[in-house]
C-alpha cells in the first residue's frame, strides 16, 4: 500500500468517523493503538502515564477529527496529538508528583504481575538513558528512528522549526551515544529523575 | 540507535486494550455538549456505596458462578439470589446530605448500565501549549457507567481489581488510592475503598472509606490533603475553557467579546486560600480577579457609558505593552434607583445545611432586607425536593412579615432548583410591573440534583425566555465542597443579572450594601466590545481572560446575540498585552522604541462598545447604541511603574490569575516574585481592603506552591 493511497484512505475513514460514526472510530482506534502505545512508552518511560495519555490523545483527537487533513498518515496525526499530550504532561507534572510515581514504582507488590506488569523502564539501561534526555531531544530521536519521520514532520508534530528539530535530533544522539558507552551509574540503575532538566 | 527501538516493545494486553477503548469511547459519547450539570444524583456518595456494593455482588456471581468458594459465607443479602439480580442496598446518606435513603429494591443486572455509576474522577487535563490550541469544554468530574457485557467479557476477581482497571486509580499494597493532581480537582470518593478482601459489601461504605483515608500513610498517592473540616472535597464543579492565544493582528485584527462584571472567581479563590488550599486552575476566570479591583475611572452621572483606555510597559514580557480599556457604566445615587419587585428564591436543600450555609443566606437576606426602601416587594421561593412558595410579594412597609419568612428557613431534601424557579417566575409574572425592576435573587450552593430536570438546557431556557420577558436574575453563590461555579455563572450569564460568591461577612456588605444599586438595576444589556488594531502598529495582541465571553467578530453587530449586562456604577475592565510593531511600519517621525512618543496623534486602534437599553427604562427600552473610542500611540509610552496605582493592581490582579490557572503565558512569572509588588501596592494603598487581599492571597499561593516546582520555574 503505498502512502498516497495509505492517505487517501485515511482520509476517507477520518471523514466517516467526523459524523460520529462508532465503527469508523474502532477501526482508526484498532489501525493504530499498538504503535501510539509503543511511542508513548518510549516517550514517557511510564506505563500507565502511556495509557492515560493514550486516553487523552484518542478523545481529543476523535472528537477534531474535522482539523486532520490528510497531510500526512492518520497515525502520524494522531502521534503529534499524544505528542503534544506527553510535552504537557512532562511540563506540569511536578517533582514532586514524579517523586511520588517513583515511590509508588518502588513499593507496588511486584508479585501481583510478575515484572513485566510494572514499570518497563527499570533495569532497562536504553529506556533510562532515554529518560534522562529532555522531552524534546527524545521526541525528536524517537519520531526519526523508531518511526522513520522526515524532519518535517518531526519539527511540525514538535511545533519548532525545521533546523530546531535536527538540532534536537543530533543532541539527543550525542547525549545517547555518550551515557550507553560510558554506562555511567545513572544510567544503569533506573533513576528516572535526571530527565527532570 | 536503532536496533534499541522496537515497535512491539511495549503492548497492551488484549484486555487492555478493550478498556481503554471502552473509557474512550464512553468519554467520547456525551461529547460537543459542556456537562453544565454532571448528573449528580441524589446521593452521590450513596451512588459510589451502591456501586461498591453492585460490583463486589458481581465479583460474588462471577466467582460463584465459576464455582470457587472464595468468599464464604456471610454475605446474606447477596448469596442466596440468582444470577442477574443484584441487591441496592439502603445505606444511611454518610455525607450529611440529607437525603432520603433508598428503598430496597432489585435491579436486573442490564439496567446496571445506567444506574450504577462509579463516579470515579479523574482530572482531565487539557492542552493549553502553543500554536496549536484545542480549546474544548469540560467539566472536571466525569462519570463511569458500567455496562454488564463488561463484566461478562472481563472476569474480575474481586472489587479492587475491577475499581483498579480504572484510569486514575492506583493499587498500591492492597489499597486503592485516586492518582494526583491540585486540591479540590481530584474527587475523593474511591480514595481509600479498603482493599482485598472486599470488605466493603458488610461494612458501611461510608465508614469504610472514612477509615481508610484517616489510615493513608504519609505521602500517599492520593494527591490531596486531608480536606479542612473533615469535609470531603469533592464535587467542585468548574468549567475548562483555556487560555486566550496570542494572535497576529494581520490574520485577525478584531477582538470581540462581551462584558463580566462578575467577580465570583475571585471570591472562590480568596476561599480556597482562606483554607489552605491551592484554587482549582479551572476555578479562575481572569477578568474577575481584575475586576474586583478599583480601576480608578472617575464616577460619572451623565451618559450610559463611557471608555477609558491607558497602557504601560507590560510585567509579562519585555518588550510587550499591557493596554487598559475601562468601560464605566453611570452612577446613580441610591436614592434614584428604581423600585424593585424582588423574588428571593433560597436553596433549602440537604447540602445547604453544611457548614451553615442557610444560616449565611438568612443573614444576607437579613442585610439585604435593610437596604430596600419605599415602593420594594419581597417574595420567598425555598425548593428542596419540591418547590414552594413561602412568601406572596410583600410590601416593605410590612418588614417585620418578610423577615419572619426569613427566618423560617431550614434545610429539607434533595435540590429541585427547576421547580424552584418555575415558580419564582410565576410568581414574578404574576405581579410584573414594567416600571419596576423585576427581579429573582437566588441563593444557592449551585447544586441541581433533583427534579423534573437537571439538564441544563430546560433550566437555562426558562431563565432565558424570562429574562427577554423583562425578569432578570441574579444568583449568590454559597459554599465548598459541592458548589458548582458553572451553573451559577451560567444562570446569571443567561438571565441578564449579576453572579457574586459570598465567602465572607464583608462579601455579604459589598454585595447587599454597597453594591445593590448596581446589582439591582441594569443600565445595559448585550454589551458588547470590540477592539480593532491596526496591523500596521499592533503586531500582536492577546486578550487576558474572557474567555467563556467570546463573541464572533461578524456578531458585534447582531443584537441577538447574548451578552453582557451592567449595573448603575458598575466598571468593567479588559486587559491586552500587545506587541507594538517596529519601524519600518511605522508612520515617519514616530519612535516606538523609548520614551520618546510624544508627537502626532497616530491611531492604533479604536474601541466600539455596543449596548441595548434595558426592559425597565420604558422610554428606550430596546434601542441600541454603539460608542467608540480612539487609541493613540502616544499612550503606551510610560513604563509599568509610572502606570495609575489602579492599572498596577489590575495587572498583578491578572497575573496572579494566570499563574493559578497555570497559563502558558505566565509560565516565565512566578508567585514568589510577585509578592513584593503586591505588598508595595498594599503599602501605597492602606486603605483599599481588595488591594491588601492580593497581598495576602499571593503570599499564601506562594506558600502553598510546591517550593520545588517554584525552583523548576
Amino acid at each position: 500500500m503505498s502512502e498516497e493511497h495509505g492517505r487517501k484512505e485515511d482520509l476517507e475513514l477520518a471523514r466517516a468517523a467526523t459524523g460520529g460514526d462508532e465503527t469508523a472510530w474502532r477501526r482508526i482506534y484498532d489501525q493504530t493503538n499498538r504503535q501510539l502505545y509503543n511511542f508513548l512508552c518510549y516517550q514517557t518511560g511510564d506505563r500507565d502515564a502511556a495509557r492515560d495519555l493514550m486516553q487523552d490523545t484518542y478523545v481529543t483527537a476523535l472528537r477534531r477529527l474535522d482539523t486532520y487533513r490528510g497531510q500526512g498518515t492518520l497515525l502520524s496525526w494522531l502521534r503529534a496529538v499524544g505528542l503534544r499530550k506527553c510535552l504537557d504532561w512532562r511540563r506540569r507534572a511536578s517533582l514532586r508528583i514524579r517523586k511520588l510515581a517513583t515511590f509508588a514504582r518502588e513499593n507496588t507488590p511486584l508479585a501481583a504481575g510478575g515484572a513485566e506488569e510494572t514499570f518497563p523502564g527499570l533495569g532497562d539501561g536504553f529506556q533510562a538513558a532515554l529518560d534522562r534526555l529532555s522531552s524534546r531531544q527524545r521526541a525528536a530521536l524517537l519520531l526519526r528512528e523508531l518511526e522513520d519521520q522526515p524532519f518535517a514532520e518531526i519539527a511540525a508534530a514538535l511545533g519548532c522549526g525545521e533546523a530546531t528539530a535536527r538540532v534536537h535530533y543530533h543532541r539527543a544522539c550525542r547525549n545517547m551515544r555518550t551515557w550507553l558507552e560510558n554506562g555511567d551509574d545513572l544510567v544503569f540503575n533506573g533513576n528516572a529523575e535526571g530527565a527532570a532538566s | 540507535m536503532k536496533r534499541f527501538l522496537k515497535h512491539d516493545k511495549y503492548e497492551l494486553g488484549d484486555r487492555d486494550r478493550e478498556s481503554l477503548w471502552h473509557d474512550i469511547r464512553r468519554e467520547l459519547k456525551p461529547a460537543g455538549r459542556p456537562s453544565l450539570f454532571r448528573t449528580v444524583r441524589p446521593w452521590p456518595a450513596l451512588t459510589t456505596a451502591v456501586t461498591v456494593v453492585a460490583l463486589a455482588a458481581l465479583g460474588v456471581w462471577w466467582i460463584d458462578s465459576n464455582r470457587t468458594d472464595m468468599m464464604g459465607a456471610g454475605h446474606p443479602g447477596l448469596l442466596g439470589k440468582r444470577p442477574g439480580e443484584v441487591v441496592r442496598q439502603a445505606e444511611p446518606a454518610p455525607l450529611k446530605y440529607g437525603g432520603k435513603p433508598l428503598a430496597d429494591e432489585v435491579v436486573e443486572i442490564d439496567q446496571i448500565e445506567e444506574s450504577a455509576s462509579a463516579a470515579i474522577s479523574r482530572e482531565e487535563k487539557e492542552s493549553t501549549e502553543g500554536a496549536e490550541y484545542m480549546v474544548e469544554v469540560k467539566s472536571a468530574v466525569t462519570e463511569h457507567s458500567v455496562r454488564s457485557e463488561t463484566f461478562e467479557k472481563h472476569a474480575i476477581d474481586s472489587v479492587d481489581d475491577a475499581l483498579s482497571k480504572k484510569a486514575g486509580v492506583v493499587n498500591r499494597a492492597g489499597e486503592l488510592y485516586v492518582r494526583g493532581g491540585r486540591s479540590g480537582e481530584v474527587s475523593m470518593q474511591t480514595t481509600g475503598v479498603a482493599g482485598s478482601p472486599s470488605p466493603t459489601v458488610t461494612e458501611a461504605p461510608g465508614k469504610a472509606r472514612q477509615n481508610a483515608a484517616e489510615d493513608a500513610p504519609p505521602g500517599s498517592v492520593t494527591g490531596g490533603t486531608k480536606p479542612p473540616n473533615d469535609e470531603q472535597v469533592e464535587l467542585m464543579y468548574f468549567e475548562h475553557v483555556g487560555v486566550n492565544p496570542f494572535v497576529a493582528t494581520e490574520d485577525d485584527s478584531l477582538s470581540t467579546f462581551a462584558v463580566d462584571v462578575d467577580n465570583a472567581s475571585w471570591t472562590v479563590a480568596r476561599n480556597y486560600l482562606d483554607r489552605g488550599l491551592l484554587p482549582p486552575a479551572d476555578a479562575i476566570r481572569v477578568e474577575e480577579f481584575v475586576n474586583a479591583f478599583d480601576p480608578g475611572w472617575a464616577e460619572h452621572t451623565d451618559d450610559v457609558f463611557r471608555i477609558h483606555t491607558d497602557a504601560a510597559a507590560s510585567r509579562f514580557a519585555e518588550g510587550y505593552h499591557l493596554l487598559r480599556i475601562g468601560l464605566a457604566g453611570k452612577s446613580l445615587g441610591d436614592e434614584h434607583r428604581k423600585a424593585a419587585n424582588l423574588i428571593f428564591v433560597i436553596d433549602i436543600s440537604g447540602s445547604m445545611n453544611r457548614e451553615n450555609r442557610l444560616g449565611a443566606v438568612r443573614k444576607s437576606l437579613h442585610l439585604l432586607l435593610d437596604e430596600l426602601g419605599e415602593g420594594d416587594r419581597v417574595g420567598l421561593v425555598v425548593y428542596g425536593s419540591r418547590g414552594e412558595i413561602r412568601l406572596e410579594p410583600t410590601d416593605i412597609s410590612r418588614r417585620e412579615v418578610i423577615a419572619r419568612a426569613i427566618d423560617g428557613l431550614a434545610s429539607n431534601g434533595s435540590t429541585n432548583v427547576y421547580e424552584g424557579l418555575e415558580l419564582a417566575y410565576g410568581l414574578a409574572r404574576k405581579h410584573y410591573e414594567p416600571a419596576k425592576i423585576n427581579r429573582l435573587i437566588l441563593c444557592s450552593d449551585g447544586v441541581a440534583n433533583n427534579g423534573a430536570s437537571t439538564e441544563a438546557e430546560k433550566i437555562l431556557s426558562l431563565v432565558r425566555r424570562s429574562s427577554d420577558e423583562g425578569i432578570t436574575i441574579s444568583t449568590i453563590g454559597f459554599g465548598m465542597g459541592n458548589y458548582n461555579d458553572v451553573l451559577m455563572e451560567k444562570l446569571a450569564n443567561k438571565g441578564d443579572g449579576n453572579y457574586y460568591y459570598v465567602d465572607r461577612q464583608e462579601e455579604t456588605e459589598r454585595v447587599f450594601r454597597e453594591n445593590l444599586t448596581g446589582m439591582l438595576q441594569t443600565i445595559a444589556r448585550e454589551v458588547k466590545v470590540q477592539v480593532e488594531f491596526d496591523p500596521r502598529l499592533v503586531k500582536r495582541w492577546r486578550l487576558l481572560g474572557y474567555e467563556n465571553r467570546d463573541v464572533a467578530d461578524r456578531d458585534f453587530r447582531n443584537d441577538a446575540v447574548d451578552a453582557g449586562e451592567v449595573g448603575v456604577g458598575h466598571r468593567v475592565t479588559a486587559l491586552y498585552e500587545v506587541k507594538l510593531a517596529r519601524t519600518p511600519a511605522v508612520p515617519e517621525g514616530i519612535s516606538t522604541v523609548g520614551a520618546d512618543w510624544e508627537g502626532p496623534a497616530v491611531r492604533v486602534g479604536t474601541v466600539r462598545l455596543r449596548h441595548e437599553a434595558p426592559a425597565h427604562d420604558t422610554a428606550r427600552a430596546g434601542q441600541v447604541e454603539e460608542i467608540e473610542q480612539t487609541l493613540l500611540l502616544s499612550q503606551f509610552a510610560g513604563d509599568f511603574a509610572s502606570g495609575t496605582v489602579g492599572m498596577r493592581a489590575q495587572a498583578v490582579a491578572a497575573e496572579f490569575a494566570e499563574i493559578l490557572k497555570e497559563s502558558f503565558w505566565a509560565k516565565e512569572s512566578s508567585l514568589a516574585d510577585l509578592v513584593p509588588v503586591a505588598d508595595g501596592l498594599a503599602a501605597e494603598m492602606p486603605g483599599d481592603p481588595t488591594i491588601r487581599d492580593l497581598a495576602a492571597m499571593i503570599r499564601q499561593a506562594a506558600d502553598l506552591q510546591d517550593p520545588v516546582q517554584q525552583q523548576e520555574k
